[in-house]
């Protein structure tokens, strides 16, 4: 029995990080509040401290994050609600009518939605197909580009079986070629190195609520020079308020409304925690605990594991299925008996579990994060086997 | 500021940029007060950073090194309006 069932106090083991991090670190919590207590002002709308106060901590916020994917122009870096939004906005900024768009059929609903939505409206959508193991063929998307295509859009990693997609190497394609490569970052932002110079992204969309530490309701997406999107939202900027028309310089003129500025300062203080204890002690851990999770689910009987062998090959998201047992049915009593929390279903990923064969069951992910421990994953792995075993 | 110096401000053009130049001065100690941009002057921004007309030079470097763009330099005149710098 691990030491997580015998401390006595009752059992509560979070997994599922990929939809939204938990525990966050102690300083997210004290920013966050903080700037609820004493920022108060609503930043760039006025010249009085409170205003100014909370205008400067987003400024601190957007150079903190900006660090972490090394963009120069911090202006560039837009706040967001999720990555969702940050999909949206580039996605039906960018792309209209007659224009012909490449991705990968291990895409979240945050993109395939509003593609299909896109596709309704004249835009030319091509999926690749990637292989059971949630892998892209770079070779196959380079195929798939029309002198017409205007955009290729790539998730970094699968959320549902964690697979790592080699984005430098597409990036410089998609560079070569003038084409312009948005990344979702959703399942590795703070966790793998992101550098939007040295991979060639155009466009960076990510949670802030994930991988990041910040609070729920916190997203980004980057914007490279060069790069012309219409903004998805209209409004109050705070700046050239005689002026009807939305104002052309970032970050404004796509941060109309206000700021979730509580949220944002959190998002800085997460950014800065990923920061001060390295990219490199984050991503170790997380192996760690990916080898550790996948050695023993593989030593289950009945247990299908989906995705990649190596831990190195995938964030610490893992799917499974366990023969002849509904995923819901497991996931339910994983966390009524044991304190457990996953996630089952198809994780807002249809195209995904078709491409890994477990649509339209599903199957159940455990995702971890940098606060999880070896002994958690010793007691889920105790708690499925008994389980299985009854 | 001081009595006897003379009161300039300098204009962005968005929040991001004028507080980004505001750490930046303040990070060279030259003493700044960021304030409601004067009604007269033409800009997207809402405010300004004034600071004294001995420092000038020292925020005209400064924006030149880090890359920030001014809308312009202005100063207070004897009827109260602000007027451009036209060196600036």
């Amino acid at each position: 029995m691990s030491s997580v069932a015998r401390a006595g106090a009752v059992v509560q083991v979070y997994f599922d990080n990929a939809s939204t991090s938990y525990p966050k670190p102690e300083e997210v919590y004290r920013a966050t509040l903080g700037a609820l207590e004493n920022l108060g002002g609503n930043p760039g709308r006025a010249g009085h401290r409170k205003s100014l106060e909370a205008a400067r901590a987003v400024l601190e916020a957007r150079e903190t994050v900006a660090r972490l994917f090394n963009i120069e122009d911090t202006s560039r870096l837009i706040f967001t609600l999720n990555a969702t939004t940050a999909l949206n906005m580039a996605l039906k900024g960018l792309l209209s009518a007659g224009d012909h768009l490449v991705t990968t059929s291990m895409e979240h609903n945050s993109l395939m939605r509003p593609i299909h939505g896109l596709e309704q409206n004249g835009v030319e959508v091509e999926v690749v197909q990637c292989d059971i193991e949630g892998r892209l063929d770079p070779g196959a998307l380079i195929n798939a580009l029309k002198p017409r295509t205007r955009l290729i859009a790539v998730i970094h990693a699968s959320n549902v079986v964690g697979t790592i997609n080699p984005i430098a190497e597409i990036g410089k394609h998609a560079r070569t070629r003038g084409i312009p490569l948005l990344v979702d970052a959703a399942q590795t932002a703070g966790s793998l190195p992101i550098d939007v110079e040295a991979d060639c992204v155009d466009l960076l969309a990510c949670s802030g609520h994930k991988g990041l530490l910040g609070p729920q309701g916190t997203g980004l997406l980057y914007i490279k020079e060069g790069i012309e999107l219409e903004p998805l939202i209209e409004g109050g900027t705070g700046s050239s308020s005689e002026d009807l028309a939305q104002p052309s310089l970032f970050p404004d003129r796509y941060e109309s409304g206000t700021l979730n500025t509580p949220g944002v300062v959190g998002l800085g203080a997460g950014v800065k925690y990923i920061l001060e204890a390295g990219l490199e002690k984050i991503r170790g851990r997380e192996v760690k605990l990916t080898t550790l999770l996948l050695e023993g689910l593989n030593a289950i009987e009945g247990v299908e594991v989906y995705g990649p062998p190596k831990a190195e090959e995938r964030m610490p998201v893992v799917s499974f299925t366990a023969k002849g047992m509904d995923p819901a049915s497991i996931g339910q009593r994983l966390d009524d008996e044991f304190g457990i929390m996953t996630r089952v279903g198809l994780h807002c990923s249809p195209a995904a579990h078709k491409t890994i064969g477990t649509f339209p069951e599903g199957t159940v992910r455990v995702s971890m994060g940098y606060f999880n421990t070896g002994d958690e994953v010793e007691y889920f792995l105790d708690s499925l086997d008994s389980m299985l075993k009854r | 500021m001081t009595a006897a110096s003379a009161e300039i401000i300098v204009v962005f053009r968005t929040t991001h940029e004028t507080l980004t130049a505001e750490k930046g001065l303040k990070g060279a100690r030259i003493r700044t007060r960021t304030m409601v941009k004067p009604r007269s002057i033409s800009s997207e921004c809402a405010l300004a950073l004034s600071f004294n007309e001995e420092d000038r030079e020292r925020v005209r470097g400064l924006c030149e090194e880090k890359g920030w763009l001014p809308v312009g330099y202005y100063s207070l005149s004897e009827d109260g309006s602000w007027t451009a710098l036209e060196e600036d």
